[in-house]
C-alpha cells in the first residue's frame, strides 16, 4: 500500500470516525448489509427453509466484520480495511440465495399444505361412507343371524 | 353383545380414525405450540476443553488459553454478539438484575450466527504484558487476546482476603434484536479471575 493510500484511509478512519468509509466501503452499510442478510435468512427458516449453508457464509462475513472492529480498537489501518473488504465479499449473494430457500420452502410448504389439507378431507370423507356404510352392513347381517337363530314353529302333529 | 354396544364400538371406533385423518390438515391450519424455554448458553472452557485447569497464577508474556462457547436454544437462528472485557475487583461487573452490561471498554468481540440447537466456540488465546508491581498496586499495561494487543493501563490493588491481584477477564453475551435493530445485552456474562504474579 502506497504510503498516500494509507495516509488516506488513517485519515478518514481517524478523524471523521469508523462511521467513515473504509477503501470506499461505508463501515455502516457493512453493518447494514449484515443485518439485512440476517433478516433475509430468519425469512427463510421462518419459511422453513434449511439455513445451514447461508448461515455459515452469513457467519464468515460476522467473523470478518468482527476483526475489523478489533483491528479499529487497536488501531491497525490495514487489518481494519482488509477485513472488511473480506466481510463484504463474504456477504455477496447472501440475501439473494436466503430468498431463493424462502421462495422455494414457501412453494414447498404451500404444496404440503394442499396435500396435508387434501389428505386429511378425502380420509376422513372415506372413514366416514365406509363406517356407513360397514354399519349398514353389519346390522343387516347381525339381523339376518339374529333371524336365523329364532326356533321354528312346527305344527304339533299328535 | 347387542347390537346397540356394537353400535358404540362403530362410532368409538370410527371417531377414533377420524381425528387420526384429520390430523395432519387440522395441523397446517393451526399451529401447535413448541413447548420448552428459549434461553442461550454461554460458557468458559478450561484448555482441555474441560470445566476444569482454568488458568489461575498468571505471568507477564505466558500465553494462556481458554474455550468460550454459545448454544443457541432460542427457537431460530440468532446473531450474537460475543464481548470480551476485564476489570479489577473495584471495576463494575454487568448487573443481571437490572440487566444491564459492564461500562468498561470492549476489547475483543466476536459476532456469530448460531443456527437453532447449534452451538459455537472459539479458543480465546490471552497475554499480558508491561505488568509492574509496586507495594499493594499491580499495574497492567496491556492484555494480547488472539494475537491483537489492546491497551488496558489497569491498575490492580493487593487482595488482604484472597492473597493477590486480581483481575477479572469476562465475557459478555450480546443479542441483534430485529424488533429494535439493534445488539441488546443478554444479560449473560461468565469469567474468570486471574491472579497477577511475578516472573
Amino acid at each position: 500500500m502506497s504510503g498516500l493510500r494509507a495516509f488516506a484511509i488513517l485519515f478518514v478512519l481517524f478523524t471523521l470516525g469508523f462511521s467513515a468509509s473504509v477503501s470506499g466501503i461505508k463501515a455502516a452499510d457493512v453493518e447494514d448489509g449484515i443485518v439485512a442478510a440476517y433478516k433475509a435468512v430468519l425469512e427463510a427458516e421462518e419459511a422453513g427453509a434449511d439455513v445451514s449453508a447461508v448461515l455459515e457464509r452469513l457467519n464468515v462475513a460476522g467473523e470478518y466484520w468482527a476483526l475489523a472492529l478489533v483491528c479499529f480498537r487497536t488501531g491497525d489501518v490495514e487489518c481494519t480495511a482488509g477485513n472488511t473488504e473480506l466481510a463484504v465479499a463474504a456477504l455477496d449473494g447472501v440475501v439473494e440465495d436466503a430468498e431463493v430457500l424462502r421462495e422455494e420452502a414457501t412453494r414447498k410448504s404451500v404444496e404440503h399444505m394442499w396435500i396435508a389439507l387434501g389428505g386429511s378431507i378425502g380420509g376422513v370423507v372415506a372413514a366416514v361412507c365406509s363406517g356407513w356404510l360397514g354399519w349398514k352392513w353389519f346390522k343387516q347381517r347381525y339381523h339376518r343371524r339374529a333371524l336365523a337363530m329364532k326356533p321354528e314353529v312346527v305344527e304339533d302333529e299328535s | 353383545m347387542n347390537l346397540e354396544n356394537y353400535h358404540t364400538l362403530f362410532v368409538v371406533g370410527c371417531l377414533v380414525l377420524v381425528f387420526a385423518l384429520a390430523f395432519p390438515g387440522l395441523s397446517v391450519v393451526f399451529s401447535f405450540p413448541k413447548g420448552g424455554e428459549a434461553f442461550t448458553e454461554l460458557w468458559v472452557l478450561g484448555p482441555g476443553h474441560l470445566a476444569e485447569d482454568y488458568p489461575f497464577n498468571v505471568e507477564e508474556g505466558e500465553e494462556y488459553s481458554v474455550y468460550v462457547g454459545v448454544g443457541n436454544h432460542m427457537g431460530s437462528s440468532r446473531f450474537y454478539n460475543v464481548r470480551v472485557k476485564c476489570r479489577n475487583q473495584s471495576e463494575s461487573l454487568p448487573n443481571a438484575t437490572a440487566g444491564t452490561p459492564s461500562v468498561l471498554p470492549i476489547y475483543y468481540e466476536d459476532r456469530v450466527f448460531v443456527e437453532e440447537g447449534g452451538t459455537w466456540e472459539t479458543s480465546l488465546n490471552f497475554s499480558f504484558a508491561g505488568v509492574s508491581f509496586s507495594g499493594n498496586r499491580c499495574r497492567v499495561k496491556s492484555v494480547r487476546i488472539n494475537g491483537f494487543t489492546f491497551d488496558m493501563d489497569k491498575t490492580v490493588l493487593w487482595d488482604e482476603e484472597n492473597h493477590g491481584f486480581y483481575c477479572h477477564l469476562f465475557v459478555e453475551l450480546w443479542i441483534y434484536r430485529v424488533e429494535s435493530d439493534a445488539f441488546e445485552f443478554h444479560n449473560r456474562f461468565v469469567g474468570i479471575w486471574l491472579n497477577m504474579t511475578a516472573v
